[in-house]
């Protein structure tokens, strides 16, 4: 063991990102030597590098890349309206008792209901089509985002809203140019979580959707890779999604890092 | 001194102020402040002192336009006051007034753009003026937070002033601040004052900030919360001179004691 | 110490995956007896009455008292393949194509004997849809996975009629047939290509046929049941004992329509809630036609191959069939 302790400190001492990555490394050798070493059925997991040949493949064929654009489409949609509806909502909220009333029975009935769940449903509604999914992810946003922004408009000090009075601003002003920024760290808690919440659910929708082609996003990309008996493809189906994850978050943290923590806003978590 | 003449920019006549509709005890009303009634007299630095709780900030907060009283008549310039607005420009203590998302420049042109309408152009050249007046011209292009807590305060008072008020309203805005900080605050804000020549309704703790930077101080009590007296502290203008101790004595005693002859008043008021 | 138990833990983790991957195995007995337990796989449909009858006639628990035998209904032959694949089950019934897509990729499968072919049905409800031409883009075509029979005969009849295999491709929805059956009556689904008894009550239910699955590639195609090798070749007299069963139960089922009738009334398996006297009509049909010979083997496996669903078409049908019917069929 004493072997190891150089190396180990010297790993603490590495930047966050080269440490990541090469947790990453280990985990794929390692991924990979089960595949080669444990006789498990290349049918039932797949090996990393048969993963990686499966993405250059349906990279090539563009399969993996309009999929992979559909559910973003999905869910940028979803959200977009999700973010609105809730805004409102909260807008409502903070300044209404009848807003606030609707706002916290709403949520609590509709809040613990997972998006899925409402799939079934929302088929019946809207058919076949991307509308249902997108109505699932609007409705996975709503309650996030409406929640957080309302808790950030009441928790602005009282001093802001003085000030906001004081300087004679109309309720627009003070909505969109005081209120607005002054909630946004509890916002973008908000978004983070629709965006979490959303992504989940979009490409679990699209499993159980089933629908091919033009609305087949990457739910249904690892779902009809199931069907043709491709663990490969189902593994680069997951190898992407997860990437997406990462990329969306760090975009996330971008915009934290050039808003609330250049305003010295940021709370601790 | 012939101040009397001329129309007082805010007339207080038996107001009574409560945040919910006081109390009724009798045929009386509790409320925090009960009965008040004085003036303002335009250009003058109006100090309002008392101990905690005698609703010295409920006052600037009605004059402010976010309250109104419950009893009584609160006038600006021969109006009654309906709501708060930029002629009433505020300085809170607390150091969050300034917009964290605004540099200190941005919060002072957004005042202008969004209270008075000012052009974009004109707005940056009216707030980098009163940038220099305040001596915070060098951090104009920061965020609130890089900035201490005395430049804050002085950017506050820059966008209050900015704002070109009737009246410039002051909640202890040097409160929160140190002892060598606050001193030399108070020492700017009355040479502001001598050059603008803004009217200045400010409400402190403090003693001798009150000696030295009112020319008028009103004393309030609490239990009942009424106005104790009037005191003119125009002539004070130095720490350490005679006049200056006396009427600081003098203050003490009427928030502690409660006991003074109204010839002793007398006295100390004529002190040249 | 720390990084001790950290590395201790993470072996621990790995040694856990390799011995879970080992599991799930069908538990074997001693000897090349009977295995202790063996579970079969099938589909809700007239197609699985063979199934049924064996089933509720007990054959199979009298001959082997001493195997568990049990009975596991999926929804489409893909999820009979998965079942075999992770050795959740033995024997499977299932389609030509799911399983020529398993044998593809190497599984080592085989026919053990077929059940039965029929016609089955397109069924559209909308007036407008009367050939595959009138499908436009928006109109969704239910088939129980992408890769299921009708979903093949599907393309070849695309491939005859439309000139392209791939022209409906982007229409197909993967639903389960009682699904399909109720999203084409609520009008989700413009038509649905299931099987007996779905496909009887959508056209009572007012819907009409676009397609009859006996024409493009002809009256072949006969269902399959399937048995992995190395399984046949562990129990090869139990594996001979149960295909003469099958094929004794299909023979009775044949001349039987009243009693086997009733056995589907009883059974979840049969996929509807029909009364006996529909399911002796069905059975009645003259396209059911109860054929242990595979058939259709060959021809569906040059069609998957050249439109891109499997990478190898196999020499002949020896490669594809276990002892019991080696040789036989096309």
């Amino acid at each position: 063991m004493s072997l190891l302790q150089p190396a180990a400190v010297k790993v603490r001492e590495l930047p966050v990102w080269l440490r990541h990555l090469l947790f990453g490394i280990v985990f794929i050798i390692a991924w990979q030597l089960y595949v080669s070493l444990s006789g498990a059925s290349a049918l039932l997991i797949a090996s990393p590098i048969a993963t990686v040949q499966a993405l250059f493949t349906d990279i090539g064929n563009g399969q993996l890349i309009s999929a992979t654009l559909i559910s973003l489409q999905n869910l940028a949609i979803g959200m977009a309206i999700g973010i609105i509806v809730g805004l409102i909502l909260a807008s409502l909220s903070a300044f209404s008792r009848f807003g606030r009333d609707l706002l916290t029975l709403l949520t609590s009935v509709f809040s613990p209901l997972p998006g899925i769940a409402i799939l079934p449903l929302t088929m019946l509604w809207f058919g076949l089509s991307p509308a249902a999914i997108i109505f699932v992810v609007v409705y996975g946003s709503i309650w996030p985002i409406s929640a957080n922004t309302e808790t950030g408009f009441r928790t602005i000090g009282a001093t802001t809203r003085m000030v906001a009075l004081n300087l004679g601003l109309s309720r627009v002003q003070t909505v969109r140019d005081v209120f607005l920024p002054a909630a946004l760290p509890h916002i973008l808690s908000g978004l983070r979580l629709a965006w979490a919440f959303g992504w989940r659910t979009v490409v679990g929708a699209e499993i159980v959707f089933g629908v091919a082609g033009s609305n087949g996003g990457l739910g249904w990309y690892i779902n009809n890779a199931r069907y043709f008996l491709n663990p490969p493809a189902i593994f680069a189906g997951l190898v992407v999604i997860s990437l997406l994850g990462i990329l969306l978050d760090t975009f996330f943290q971008r915009v934290e890092q050039q808003t609330i923590v250049k305003w010295g806003m940021k709370q601790a978590h | 001194m012939g101040q009397q003449d001329i129309e007082p920019i805010v007339r207080a006549d038996h107001i009574y102020l409560d945040y919910a509709q006081g109390s009724i005890r009798g045929d009386r009303i509790s409320a925090i402040v009960e009965d008040a009634s004085f003036t303002i007299q335009r250009g003058e630095k109006f100090v309002i002192i008392g101990p905690s709780g005698c609703g010295k900030t409920t006052l600037l907060k009605a004059i402010g336009g976010f309250l109104q009283p419950l009893r009584g008549e609160l006038l600006l310039k021969g109006q009654p006051i309906k709501k708060p607005g930029p002629d009433r420009a505020f300085v809170f203590q607390d150091f969050e007034q300034l917009f964290a998302w605004r540099t200190v420049i941005g919060n002072i042109v957004y005042a202008l753009q969004a209270a008075k309408r000012v052009p974009k152009n004109e707005a940056i050249e009216k707030a980098r003026h009163y940038l220099e007046l305040v001596q915070v011209a060098a951090a104009a292009d920061k965020y609130p937070h890089q900035l201490s807590g005395g430049m804050k305060q002085r950017a506050a008072l820059a966008r209050a002033l900015a704002l070109e008020p009737d009246i410039l309203l002051m909640d202890e805005p040097f409160g929160a601040l140190d002892a060598i900080t606050r001193n030399q605050l108070q020492l700017e804000l009355n040479e502001i004052w001598q050059r603008t020549g803004v009217t200045i309704v400010l409400v402190t703790h403090s003693i001798q900030e009150a000696v030295f930077l009112g020319t008028r101080v009103m004393v309030m009590s609490s239990s009942p919360a009424q106005i104790r007296e009037i005191v003119d502290t125009s002539q004070a203008e130095e720490f350490g001179s005679q006049q200056f101790d006396a009427l600081s004595k003098h203050l003490r005693s009427q928030l502690i004691h409660h006991e003074t002859s109204p010839e002793r008043i007398a006295q100390l008021s004529a002190v040249e | 110490m720390s990084k001790h138990r950290w590395l201790l833990a993470l072996l621990l983790a790995i040694l856990v995956l390799f011995v879970s991957a080992c599991g799930n195995a069908a538990s074997t007995g001693s000897g090349s007896d009977a295995p202790s337990s063996f579970t079969i796989v099938y589909q809700p449909g007239l197609g699985s009455v063979t199934f049924i009858t064996l089933k509720l006639q007990k054959t199979l628990d009298k001959q082997f008292p001493h195997t568990n035998f049990q009975w596991k209904i999926v929804n489409s032959g893909s999820a009979v393949r998965e079942a075999v694949l992770s050795n959740q089950g033995q024997l499977g019934s299932l389609g030509i194509s799911p399983f020529l897509v398993g044998w593809d990729k190497g599984m080592d499968w085989k026919v053990l004997l077929a059940t039965s072919r029929g016609d089955t049905w397109l069924v559209a409800k909308n007036p407008r849809i009367k050939t595959l031409k009138d499908f436009g883009p928006n109109d969704k075509i239910g088939v129980v996975a992408p890769d299921a029979q009708q979903a093949i005969v599907l393309r070849k009849a695309a491939q005859q009629q439309l000139g392209d295999a791939h022209a409906l491709d982007k229409n197909l929805v993967a639903i389960g047939s009682a699904d399909g059956e109720q999203a084409l009556l609520s009008g989700q689904l413009a038509a649905n290509f299931a099987g007996s008894p779905f496909q009887e009550s959508e056209v009572a239910a007012g819907g009409h046929i676009v397609l009859h699955s006996n024409q493009p590639f002809g009256p072949v195609g006969a269902g399959l049941i399937v048995l992995p090798q190395s399984f046949y070749n562990q129990y090869p007299n139990f594996s001979k004992t149960v295909y003469k069963d099958l094929l004794a139960t299909s023979a009775y089922v044949a001349s039987h329509h009243d009693q086997a009738a009733q056995y589907l009334a009883q059974d979840a398996g049969s996929g509807g809630k029909g009364s006996e006297a529909q399911f002796k009509s069905l059975l009645d049909s003259e396209y059911l036609v109860f054929d242990t010979t595979p058939s259709g083997l060959m021809a569906y496996a040059t069609f998957m191959q050249s439109i891109g669903f499997l990478s190898r078409v196999p020499k002949s049908v020896n490669d594809l069939e276990l002892p019991t019917v080696l040789g036989t069929g096309s």
